[in-house]
């Protein structure tokens, strides 16, 4: 492992953490990754990961891993909001999914050497990506329908569409499907109107058995089966409180092994790979130091050395070639967005094979300090803190709850906003307040039902708890969000005037129960019923809602206030961010107003998220202002 | 008996007979709409129309009896049209209040599937059908929106009559404003 250690002393090489010149522009924090979602073709001769240089166009990176030499294939032309789940499905093609709009495609990029333009075939719209089958057969498995098709890799598209090519049918409403022995065994996960789910299996001979149920609070999330097809490898919280790795015995009905498990947090991270059928590696967010156990027993010998490695960095593994001698890597910290590593396992050697944003230089970056925030009510709640290393203090504080509210958490590791806003000399704190995920059942469940309440109390709590910083300026806080984070914010300065000198949201919901005044949610029994189990119950519990409903509270606002809302917004509709407007404007308080045209919960142009962050930080500099020193900074 | 167009300036004087009310008929698309109509819940003729609206936003106001009704399709015109009483769902009725302006929220039509609403609304004068376009097409509470998009006087006119939502889930809000805009705390 010593070329592993050299890399690593390159990597702690880098400049020294200074605040010379001019920050990190703004649009630097939101330019759309470089180098992402990579994987490891199946023989480890290539990888293969996303990009996406502009708005408008998306590209396939191909590396020959032998010579270095990388070539990008234009995928897409056109605005797609996303793309992402690339899997190899041979030695020489991938595929992965483009979203547009509400519908998706899945592309093959098929490599053909380095002397040839890779080949890009587009599938028709409704074909999704099932599995692989053997990697060495170039035939995969589609869904299409209601049924499976088994299709030729590099073959016409519409084949997936012809009777002769359909191997099954799968149960109504299905979700999610595995096999093992190339299709002698299937599991199908349906999910009822309820939310819950029914699990199936089917043999060759038979037909569709379903051989478990969980409600729609349960979690039991299979990931692959075995070749005896009956054991399962599932993610599940049944019988206990945080999620855990398990082997499930599908003939027998019950779990056989623990697998991977820890009683304060949730397995939320796993990786199953298609070139060994099996989980490469889980782990789970354990506050400032993220865990990764490496469960492929040819791999596992690895993971001591690759800490050591990169030290002070998170290493994840990716996924493992078939001979299982090379490994690809992902290394990220707080202060580094992170990077795809090739691992040889035989000789220890890593190479950088492309990092999501090298136009940042970690080394501009600030430290996050994870804490752990203990309530009167016995939760323990990780808190992240970011405080300026440049410049003088004491630093006004930003507080950033995360939106969700319930299952969502933040972590330790690079996120763009906090850096931006601890670019410009505020300190920066995220909380994962009752309701996060990641942390077992009992905390997301407490967050049910709290909204205004005890959520903004576990936020509150960390604010003082953190202003037991010296560095820290508690005269000048100011707390920002988008969606349930908006929320909070503005419930917070309505809570807490004089903690809470400003707030700006996003997206943030204004009134509760306006959540419910329209048909999207009317005719989705699953959106009304998680509505009801999040929010409340809009009739019953009408008054309650309303009392924590900012726009019912305009009238206590003291505090500046900056509202953005994308138009196009499904989930908060841009009437929340308009009733606040509007009794903001009855009760003459000052805000700030700003509508995007075309964005919806999230931004999915840079321009506006850049003209967004610009509007904030303007906000923020004439609320509670930068620190000294970057004030007569040029 | 049919429903009447009343204009924006005309809202401020409005006579209503006892049994009438105001229809607020607002609508948000990418694609043009010939009509939206709708009718008495059961009858199954009788259809009361409301005529175009065109890419954008746009408000019109119907004087008709009171009672209840249901909105029964969105027509674009040629063959194309939005049935919106299949499956028969309550959440397309609604009642107009005599003496009030009832608002049953906001229709927002948006094309899908990423061909960018403005060649998905040249695909369907072209004769494309909206299932090869994809659309979304849902009834939205947006009475501040509404509001917000009115002139003064005609914002001044709607709190005179009374503007009361009357579309899918329910809404407190329009009381609390207008007991809050004339200084009464609710």
């Amino acid at each position: 492992m010593r070329r592993l250690a050299a890399l690593a002393c390159a990597l702690l090489a880098l400049p020294a953490a200074a605040f010379a010149g001019d920050p990190v522009p703004v649009a630097d924090f939101f330019r759309p990754y470089a180098f992402n979602d990579a994987r490891l073709s199946p023989d480890g001769k290539l990888a293969a990961a996303l990009n996406r240089r502009d708005a408008a166009h998306q590209y396939v990176s191909i590396i020959d891993l032998a010579t270095g030499t990388r070539t990008d294939a234009m995928v897409t032309a056109g605005e797609a909001e996303h793309f992402d789940e690339l899997q190899w499905v041979s030695d020489d093609t991938a595929v992965f999914t483009d979203y547009l709009g509400k519908g998706s495609h899945m592309v093959a990029v098929q490599w053909r050497g380095q002397d040839s333009k890779p080949r890009v075939t587009p599938w028709p719209e409704g074909v999704t990506f099932a599995d692989p089958q053997q990697m060495d057969d170039r035939r995969m498995l589609v869904g299409y329908g209601d049924s499976l098709y088994e299709v030729d890799i590099n073959g016409d598209p519409r084949q997936a569409e012809r009777e002769e090519n359909r191997r099954v049918k799968l149960p109504g409403g299905t979700v999610k499907y595995l096999q093992s022995g190339n299709g002698r065994y299937r599991i199908a996960v349906t999910q009822h109107a309820d939310g819950g789910h029914s699990y199936w299996w089917k043999a060759p001979v038979s037909d569709w058995i379903e051989f478990k149920r969980a409600a729609k609070d349960e979690t039991f999330n299979p990931v692959t089966l075995a070749d005896d097809g009956r054991t399962l490898t599932a993610v599940s919280d049944l019988d206990r409180d945080t999620r855990a790795l398990f082997l499930y015995d599908v003939a027998g009905g019950g779990f056989t092994r623990t697998l991977l498990a820890d009683p304060e947090r949730d397995v939320t991270y796993f990786r199953f790979d298609w070139s060994t059928r099996s989980v490469t590696a889980a782990g789970w967010d354990a506050g400032g130091s993220p865990h990764y156990e490496v469960l492929d027993p040819a791999a596992r010998d690895a993971t001591p050395a690759l800490a050591a490695a990169f030290p002070g960095m998170d290493v994840a593994p990716v996924n493992l070639s078939r001979d299982r001698k090379r490994m690809l890597l992902f290394v990220s910290s707080d202060r580094d967005p992170g990077g795809y590593y090739a691992l040889d396992l035989g000789t220890g050697k890593a190479e950088l094979l492309g990092k999501l944003m090298p136009w940042l230089d970690p080394a501009q970056f600030t430290p996050v300090q994870a804490s752990v925030l203990h309530t009167d009510d016995g939760f323990a709640l990780d808190y992240f803190l970011a405080v300026p290393t440049h410049g003088a203090g004491p630093y006004p504080l930003v507080v950033v709850p995360h939106g969700g509210p319930i299952g969502v958490f933040d972590t330790h590791g690079f996120d763009s906003e906090t850096q931006l806003l601890a670019s410009r000399g505020y300190a920066v704190l995220k909380v994962n307040y009752r309701g996060s995920g990641g942390s077992g059942g009992k905390l997301r469940e407490a967050g049910k039902h709290q909204w205004g309440r005890k959520i903004e109390d576990d936020i509150e709590a960390a604010v003082h708890a953190a202003l037991k910083d010296p560095r820290l300026d508690g005269e000048r806080v100011c707390i920002v969000g988008a969606s349930y984070g908006g929320y909070s914010a503005l419930m917070s300065v309505i809570r807490d005037p004089a903690l809470f000198k400003c707030a700006a949201s996003y997206a943030g919901v204004t009134d509760l129960t306006l959540m419910y005044a329209n048909t999207r949610v009317q005719f989705d029994r699953n959106a009304l019923d998680a509505l009801a189990d999040v929010i409340g119950d809009p009739a019953k519990d009408a008054e309650t809602l309303r009392a924590v409903s900012p726009a019912y509270l305009a009238q206590k606002i003291t505090r500046p206030v900056l509202i953005a809302q994308g138009l196009e917004d499904t989930r908060v509709d841009p009437e929340h961010a308009y009733r606040m407007k509007m009794m903001l404007d009855h009760y003459r308080k000052p805000y700030e107003f700003y509508t995007y045209q075309g964005e919806g919960h999230g931004f999915a142009g840079a321009a506006d998220e850049v003209d967004f962050y610009t509007r904030l930080l303007t906000f923020l500099g004439r609320q509670i202002g930068p620190a000294p020193a970057l004030a007569q900074a040029p | 008996m049919a429903a009447r167009a009343a204009q924006p300036a005309d809202l401020s004087h409005l006579q209503l007979k006892a049994d009438e009310g105001v229809l607020v008929v607002s609508v948000d698309t990418d694609l043009p709409l010939k009509s939206m109509r709708f009718r008495r819940p059961d009858q199954a003729v009788g259809e009361q129309v409301a005529e175009q609206a065109p890419v954008g936003r746009s408000v019109r106001f119907l004087v008709l009896p009171a009672g209840q009704y249901r909105w029964a399709e969105v027509d674009l015109g040629g063959a194309h049209s939005i049935p919106l009483d299949r499956p028969a769902s309550s959440h397309y009725e609604f009642t107009v209040a005599a003496g009030k302006v009832n608002y049953p929220g906001d229709f927002v039509v948006r094309a899908e599937g990423g061909a960018g609403a403005d060649q998905a609304a040249a695909s369907v004068s072209n004769g494309a059908s909206l299932a090869d376009v994809g659309y979304s097409l849902s009834l939205v509470d947006r009475y501040a929106m509404l509001l917000d998009a009115l002139a003064p006087a005609q914002r001044d006119a709607l709190g005179r009559l009374g503007l009361v939502y009357v579309g899918p889930g329910g809404d407190d809000f329009p009381f609390y404003e207008h007991a809050v805009t004339r200084g009464h705390t609710p």
